[in-house]
């Protein structure tokens, strides 16, 4: 040690007293050797200069410093000070992208100094005074007397402390310096490249900074000319030359290629009316990325996005990602983007360089909110990849999402074999989602995101989800992929929701607009009642629950065209049924609906204790399947059930407005549905009819569509009643074209075969039950009963009226339902019997269906216990036909009924000229009624015999007549129509086609209209009555008690029975003319009409029901 | 007839001020004849100025009654001091600076934008906060505009008016503080340019000296202080960077004197007011030189160019040990110790009753100088010097690094007072030792002149030739 008494150590130690020996003042050379024990590294800021403007002094010697020691990497504070300037630099050099948060202040010396001066204030002045004198004492030193203005940088992005937040401004020394204070708040808003946060920790020299900043840089030097500038800003020029040499060579040749022009790659930064500029050279600025040029790793991958493709950017700080290219350079380990930028992607800036370009986060993909269902997903909709017996979840992915990646690439799997979606279950009902996007080089951004339930506030900023439960249902039908097999799609989606403000939106590749929403009932107690009909294809469904968003994925599937489906439609009065076979083979099956070609896919397995979703998709679509072993089954109940808001004026949709409802008759009506039986002859709006029929078409279609089978090799055999008119089948066959066009195609005369209802069942019992060659085949339905007779298997005869099954259980023309005899015999036993097995569901629909007040309906219901599954099996089975078989008095209604329709047959038969007929084959749902007659089919044939041989006047010789029919006499129409060969055309049955007016045994009703009938014709049909039935009973008389022996009816009421029936006879004809006239009204027809059919029965309707009521 | 003008600036001004009035008041020569001087500093209770100010304060009664005295050889207190005439207390009152931020006393609300703008730039938010009652806390930057209030005030009028030609100025400082750091270019800067007062042409042109103090202590370190010595250096080292061109280039200055040590002592840390009392240090004490130095340049060495100055010792010993008179450079030894231990000897023989007591001397009683002058104002101005004088000693002599020249706690033997030094026989008196050796040298040296001299006169030469004789005979100095 020394004996001088200063800090520095290499000098002169002979110096004694103050005798001099420094000849000159302390200069770098001492100040480098005094020790500094705290190092440059004290963290506190160096004030210490006696100047205004001592920053500025300090960044000059920062830069002395640091290029003085050649350390460009250190830790000092002069380090961070070089560091801060080059940010403040790489700001003003990237003003454009951070402009947003930006302002640029000019201080103007000579005009702001006088101020100062001239203030009133006297603190200003002295102020000024004191800027003044430095500014001119220290010229020299700092560029000062060539200073014009110093341009500053004022910060009014987030987080701004105040209204004068400066960071930095220019320098006449150092060309740039920074703010004393801690800039730290916005340096994440101010990042100017990818790379170097500015004002942080980590100090960055300039040759690691943005390469196009350095270039920058050394092209201002250059144009300024290298000796004048390394003269004027001595310290920041050795600076540039030490960092230099630390570039690679390939950056070297860069800068050496650059000449005085090179500058003007940049161009000139100005502000207003002002260049920016320091002691006159002007700064220049980067020019914004060109998005057309941008590279980067981190593109999204999509196969489907034609716009201009964004970044994918990670929000988790980690190595994962650093060696794949941001903007200029690789990501950073430290970098995080945001989670949440609520600007359009169009208006964003890259975090972190702010370039202007499109960039995704996760809140772009995640939905802040995720609906958890108390319910086990089916495999009808894709679970997200999480597995769970109990709950399940709705995909909280957001629309953005799929404008890159489609629904099938969600369920699949990145190039790691990793799922691009995985849902991950933690804790009670929480859930952590992950999401993988593609980008490039075969990589992805993993996005997690952790939903937890809570009462607070979302925070998707801060990347906390939110779990909230809630109950629906929701079903696709058909879950068809159309698109892939190229046919145009008819979707129904049920939705059922139990809260308000729910709502379905529909997406696909293309837009996907929904055709109809109905909404049968809304969410109260119990869930809301809606129909999404939809003619276009989707592949995702978001489900909005009070404002919540997330995304249902059904798995549509596709399937082959190959086979070939042929259907036979009976639509009947009372029941309907459907008979299909695949390719052409003989065997032919009831539609049904298996649960491998199920229509209507639920989007959970069940729904637990939540009934009302269960029996939402029974009652307002269809069951899951149904067949032969189901509780539903073909041939059911003609009954559609429409909303109760239906509106026939508007469009409507089947299974939207309406639906067939296959619990009708085993459950209760619920409230939002109508139903409506009768349709095939009703008097109200044909549109219903139209919308039950396209509810089967929509049901055939399915079928075709989940069985492989092409939809134009369909072929459809359905059933026109001979005893309508031309005009009035001619309206039918329109509405059969217009829907088989609608679902299948082009209907031809070979798709779309229209057979009369007479002629089908002949083929079944010829081709199946070898009937003889002289038939006569009598199908009785519902309402109509058709007559058909072949001899020598030549077709002879063929007649439809409109006496059937409804006309001995109906009340007639105007009895009061009350009063049904059939209804009042037996409804105490049937319901006795009900309650005894506790069937509180069929209590319940029984009394739905009683409420209508339709006897007919109310005697389907108490048929259709006996094969209503439910019930079959308990300890007291309802056979509805057993009991009427055993009601002997009752059974006079079948024998006059059964009597009148053979009676009628036989003098047409007659009048035609016709041989005997040989075979007596019934079908027809009504002809079940038979067996009340007699079990025995030779009494049925020696009944039938009986009145034939009475009629005709001559007796069976040689040749018996035989009586055939079949267990499941309904399945005969559809049977037959589907193996049918040669079909006779309309015309041909229109020739075949006879009727007995009704007046007598000879006048047919051709070319006989409706307004010819008078009073003479009515009485002629009365008195023709009354003969039948002396005539019925003479053969009782003169075949030894037959009705009572042979067929047990009660031999002490006979007398009473023909008295009834011979009651009102030209009133009830009168009432059945009108009610006809009425239905042709209805059908916009008037009475000029064709007459369709013979007059005989009319009275015999209400003879029937009369006699049903009044025999005790 | 020239005159000094000291300016002392902050905590450091203040204490080489005291340095250099002890020198003055033990006889120390100063080839000016007045030295005035002015302390700058905004910390109204620092207890280092009121201490200086308190000793001037006494120096200046005592000089008063020791005036016009012909055939007196006496030079204790003898150069004049003097305030600048209007001034109160030696102090350049700054305003506004009580209870006051920086940014209030710029009152920055009220400035334009652009001016807010650049206010913002140039300051912290710190310096912009700082209350600067105590200072600028090591805050130069603020000092700078903060101190500039000497152009145009009347205190700098007062002081340009009583300037002549041929009179010098020098200012002292350190340069890692806050208040010293700033004040000392300012200053210099305002001498240089101001044009205010008539004088400004002399003024301008007039020999300036300044003595510029590194750093020699440190403080402890205490989070909440602004003042941390851990950036003592880097302060430094930026501040000196600046002076070489701001100051020295630009030949503003004609004479710089530095000074620094690395054996450094810590002192409790205190940001400024009545606490800020560190004790007196030989820095400050060859600060004090360096103004006698310059006073002592003749004009045709300062008419070369800027002198540049460091101070050196003549030991080469371990700098922990103590420094003692014979390891001071030849000039300065020879200049102090003599009328240091003059004055210590004064000290030791007055504080030990002797003087009391010794009424029935003859000195005493010859002179009259009996009860009433002994409790009169002029002694108890003397006691109060003596007292701080003591002090002065006592605090170099436990500081680091520790200048011990003398045993100054100790009272018996008297003689043994002068470290590395033994007193020698005084031959006339040989066996009168100790306090009856100087009783005996007051009374027979004392001095056979002007009778019409005062008490104070005739008590201040008596004791300057017998302390001079016993130095002379005891130490050969």
């Amino acid at each position: 040690m020394g004996s001088v008494l200063r800090l520095h150590k290499e000098a002169d130690n002979n110096i004694k007293d103050w005798t001099g020996g420094v000849n000159r003042a302390y200069g770098s050379d001492v100040i480098e050797q005094i020790q500094d024990p705290g190092g440059a590294r004290a963290d506190k800021e160096i004030t210490s200069i006696p100047s205004p403007f001592a920053r500025v002094d300090l960044a000059r010697s920062a830069f002395h410093y640091v290029a003085d020691k050649k350390d460009l990497d250190g830790k000092t504070i002069y380090h961070k000070l070089v560091s801060d300037c080059l940010d403040i630099g790489e700001i003003f050099f990237n003003y454009d992208k951070l402009a947003d948060k930006l302002e640029i202040i000019v201080w103007d010396k000579k005009k702001e100094i006088s101020k100062l001066e001239n203030s009133s204030i006297d603190a200003h002045q002295i102020l000024g005074q004191t800027l003044k004198m430095y500014l001119e004492q220290d010229a020299e030193a700092y560029n000062f007397d060539r200073m014009d203005k110093i341009f500053l940088l004022r910060y009014k992005g987030p987080g701004k402390k105040g209204d004068m937040d400066i960071i930095g401004a220019t320098s006449p020394r150092t060309l740039f310096f920074s703010s004393a204070n801690d800039l730290a708040y916005c340096s994440e808003q101010l990042r100017p490249s990818g790379k170097d946060k500015p004002f942080d920790d980590e100090y960055s020299p300039l040759y690691q900074r943005d390469f196009k900043f350095q270039k920058y840089l050394y092209a201002l030097r250059v144009s300024y000319g290298e000796t004048k500038f390394a003269h004027d800003f001595p310290e920041f020029n050795s600076y540039l030359q030490e960092s230099r040499r630390r570039l690679t060579d390939e950056q070297k040749d860069e800068l050496e290629k650059m000449d005085e022009k090179s500058i003007n790659e940049f161009p000139v930064f100005s502000i207003g009316s002002n260049t920016v500029e320091v002691i006159g050279i002007s700064l220049h600025k980067g020019t914004a990325i060109d998005p057309d040029e941008m590279r980067s790793d981190f593109f999204i991958a999509s196969n489907i996005y034609q716009g201009r493709r964004p970044l994918v950017l990670p929000v988790k700080t980690g190595n994962t990602y650093t060696d794949l290219r941001y903007v200029q350079d690789n990501w950073q380990d430290e970098n995080a983007a945001p989670y949440l930028d609520n600007r359009e992607l169009d208006e964003r800036n890259l975090p972190f360089t702010a370039d202007r370009y499109p960039y995704l986060t996760i809140s772009d993909f995640l939905t802040p909110t995720v609906i958890l269902m108390p319910y086990e997903i089916s495999g009808a909709f894709f679970n997200g990849n999480q597995q769970d017996d109990e709950k399940s979840f709705l995909l909280p992915v957001k629309d953005t999402f799929f404008k890159f990646f489609t629904p099938k690439e969600l369920m699949g799997k990145m190039p790691d074999g990793k799922n691009m979606i995985d849902m991950r279950e933690f804790g009670s009902g929480s859930v952590e989602v992950t999401l993988r996007i593609p980008i490039q080089r075969g990589r992805y951004i993993e996005y997690v995101r952790e939903y937890r339930k809570t009462d607070g506030e979302v925070r998707e900023a801060a990347n906390e989800g939110r779990v909230i439960e809630k109950k629906f249902g929701l079903g696709v039908m058909p879950l068809v992929d159309y698109a892939a097999i190229g046919a145009k799609p008819f979707y129904r989606v049920a939705f059922f929701a139990k809260s308000k403000n729910s709502k379905l939106h529909f997406a696909g590749d293309g837009a996907c607009s929904v055709k109809a929403h109905a909404i049968r009932s809304e969410a109260e107690t119990t869930c809301s009642i809606e129909s999404y009909v939809l003619e276009e294809n989707f592949n995702r469904i978001y489900v909005e629950i009070d404002k919540v968003k997330n995304v249902a994925l059904p798995i549509l599937k596709s399937y082959g065209t190959a086979a070939k489906y042929t259907f036979a439609v009976d639509f009947g009065t009372t029941n309907t049924h459907i008979e299909y076979s695949v390719d052409g083979g003989r065997a032919s099956y009831a539609f049904d609906i298996k649960s491998t070609d199920q229509q209507m896919q639920r989007m959970h397995v069940d729904y637990k204790s939540d009934r009302d979703l269960e029996y939402a998709f029974l009652d307002a679509f269809i069951p899951n399947t149904v067949g032969d072993n189901d509780d539903y089954a073909f041939p059911m109940r003609t009954v559609f059930a429409e909303s109760a808001k239906i509106d026939y004026r508007k469009p409507t949709e089947s299974l939207a407005d309406g639906n067939i409802p296959f619990r009708y008759e085993k459950s209760p009506i619920p409230q939002y549905n109508r139903p409506k039986t009768d349709l095939k002859w009703s008097n109200d709006d044909a549109q219903r009819i139209e919308l039950y029929l396209d509810n089967l078409f929509l049901l055939m279609r399915n079928k075709v569509v989940l069985g492989g089978g092409g939809l134009e090799n369909t072929k459809i055999v359905w059933f026109y009643p001979v005893s309508m008119t031309k005009a009035r089948c001619t309206r039918f066959a329109d509405i059969w074209k217009k829907l088989y066009k609608k679902y299948f195609g082009e209907p031809t005369k070979e798709k779309l075969v229209i057979m009369s209802e007479s002629v089908a069942p002949y083929y079944y019992y010829k081709r199946d039950l070898g009937a003889k060659s002289n038939v006569v085949t009598i199908d009785i339905g519902g309402g109509t009963t058709d007559v058909y007779v072949v001899e020598d298997n030549k077709p002879k005869m063929l007649s439809s009226f409109r006496f059937a099954a409804n006309s001995v259980f109906g009340d007639g023309y105007n009895f009061p339902p009350r009063s049904n005899g059939f209804v009042n015999t037996f409804k105490s036993d049937i319901q006795g019997a009900l309650q005894a097995n506790k069937q509180n569901e069929l209590i319940n629909a029984y009394k739905s269906i009683e409420s209508t007040e339709n006897s007919t309906d109310i005697i389907a219901f108490f048929f259709s216990l006996a094969s209503n599954k439910a019930f079959k099996g308990t300890n007291v089975p309802i056979d509805f036909l057993e009991m009427l078989t055993k009601n002997d008095k009752l059974k006079y209604t079948f024998v006059v009924f059964y009597g009148a329709i053979l009676y009628y047959v036989a003098k047409m038969m007659k009048a035609k000229g016709l041989a005997l007929p040989q075979t007596l084959a019934f079908s027809g749902n009504g002809s079940k009624t038979l067996k009340v007659l007699s079990t025995d089919k030779e009494t049925l044939a020696k009944f039938a015999q009986l009145i034939i041989e009475k009629v005709y006047g001559e007796k069976y010789t040689g040749v018996t007549l035989e009586v055939i029919y079949e267990d499941e006499p309904k399945l005969a129409t559809c049977k037959g129509g589907i193996s049918c060969k040669e079909n006779p055309s309309y015309e041909d049955v229109d020739k075949l086609k006879t009727s007995l007016l009704g007046i007598d045994e000879k006048q047919f009703t051709t070319d006989y209209h409706y307004d010819k009938i008078k009073s003479d014709e009515i009485n002629a049909v009365a008195k023709m009555v009354s003969e039948f039935i002396d005539f019925l009973f003479a053969i009782n008389d003169e075949n030894k008690n037959f009705f009572v022996d042979s067929l047990a009816t009660d031999a002490s009421v006979i007398k009473n029975v023909k008295e009834i029936c011979k009651e009102d006879l030209v009133e009830y004809t009168k009432q059945g003319l009108e009610k006809k006239l009425e239905e042709i009204k209805s059908w916009g027809m008037g009475n000029d009409a064709e007459i369709e059919e013979t007059l005989f029965f009319y009275p015999i309707v209400a003879m029937l029901s009369n006699l049903a009521r009044k025999i005790k | 007839m020239s005159k000094l003008y000291v300016f002392g600036i902050g905590g450091t001004g203040s204490r080489v001020l005291k340095s250099l009035t002890m020198l003055l008041a033990s006889g120390v020569e100063c080839k000016a004849d007045t030295i005035v001087p002015i302390i700058i500093d905004p910390d109204d209770s620092g207890a280092d100025k009121t201490r200086t100010i308190e000793l001037m304060n006494q120096y200046m009664a005592i000089h008063s009654k020791l005036e016009d005295n012909e055939g007196s050889t006496n030079k204790f207190f003898k150069t004049e001091i003097k305030p600048v005439d209007g001034m109160t207390n030696f102090i350049f009152p700054l305003k506004n600076t009580r209870n006051c931020k920086f940014k209030d006393f710029i009152e920055m609300s009220q400035l334009d934008k652009e001016s807010l703008a650049l206010v913002n730039m140039l300051f912290s938010e710190k310096n912009l906060n700082s209350d600067m009652k105590v200072g600028f806390k090591g805050n130069p930057n603020i000092g700078s505009v903060v101190l500039n209030q000497f152009a145009g005030s009347q205190e700098y009028k007062d002081f340009a008016n009583g300037f002549s030609a041929g009179d010098r100025i020098f200012i002292i400082s350190s340069i890692f503080g806050g208040t010293g750091a700033s004040g000392f270019p300012l200053l210099l800067k305002t001498i240089r340019t101001d044009k205010s007062s008539q004088a400004w042409s002399i003024i301008s042109k007039a020999r300036v000296g300044a003595v510029t103090v590194l750093p020699y202590f440190n403080v402890e370190e205490d989070e909440n202080s602004g003042v941390d010595s851990a950036t003592f250096i880097s302060k430094t080292k930026s501040a000196l960077a600046y002076y070489e061109r701001n100051i020295s280039q630009n030949g503003s200055i004609d004479a710089l004197y530095y000074l620094g040590d690395n054996v450094k002592a810590t002192y409790e840390n205190h940001d400024g007011g009545s606490k800020q009392q560190n004790k007196a240090h030989l820095i400050e004490l060859a600060a004090a030189l360096s103004v006698l130095d310059f006073a002592a340049t003749p004009e045709e060495k300062l008419a070369e160019g800027t002198q540049h100055y460091e101070y050196g010792l003549e030991t080469t010993k371990d700098p922990k040990q103590q420094v003692l008179f014979q390891d001071l450079g030849k000039i300065s030894r020879n200049a102090i110790q003599g009328p240091l231990t003059q004055f210590i000897l004064m000290n030791k023989y007055l504080e030990n009753s002797r003087a009391r007591q010794s009424k029935h001397q003859p000195w005493a009683i010859d002179n009259k100088l009996d009860k009433n002058f002994f409790n009169g104002d002029f002694y108890a101005a003397v006691e109060k010097v003596q007292k701080a004088y003591y002090e002065w000693l006592h605090e170099m002599a436990t500081n680091e690094r520790t200048f011990k020249p003398f045993n100054e706690e100790r009272t018996n033997p008297l003689f043994d007072i002068v470290n590395g030094k033994s007193a020698s026989k005084y031959y006339p008196h040989l066996f009168t030792r100790n306090y009856a050796l100087v009783d005996s040298i007051l009374n027979t040296r004392w001095p056979n002149w002007n009778k019409a001299a005062t008490r104070e006169q005739k008590f201040m030469e008596i004791f300057y030739r017998a302390t001079k004789d016993l130095v002379e005979h005891k130490y050969n100095m």
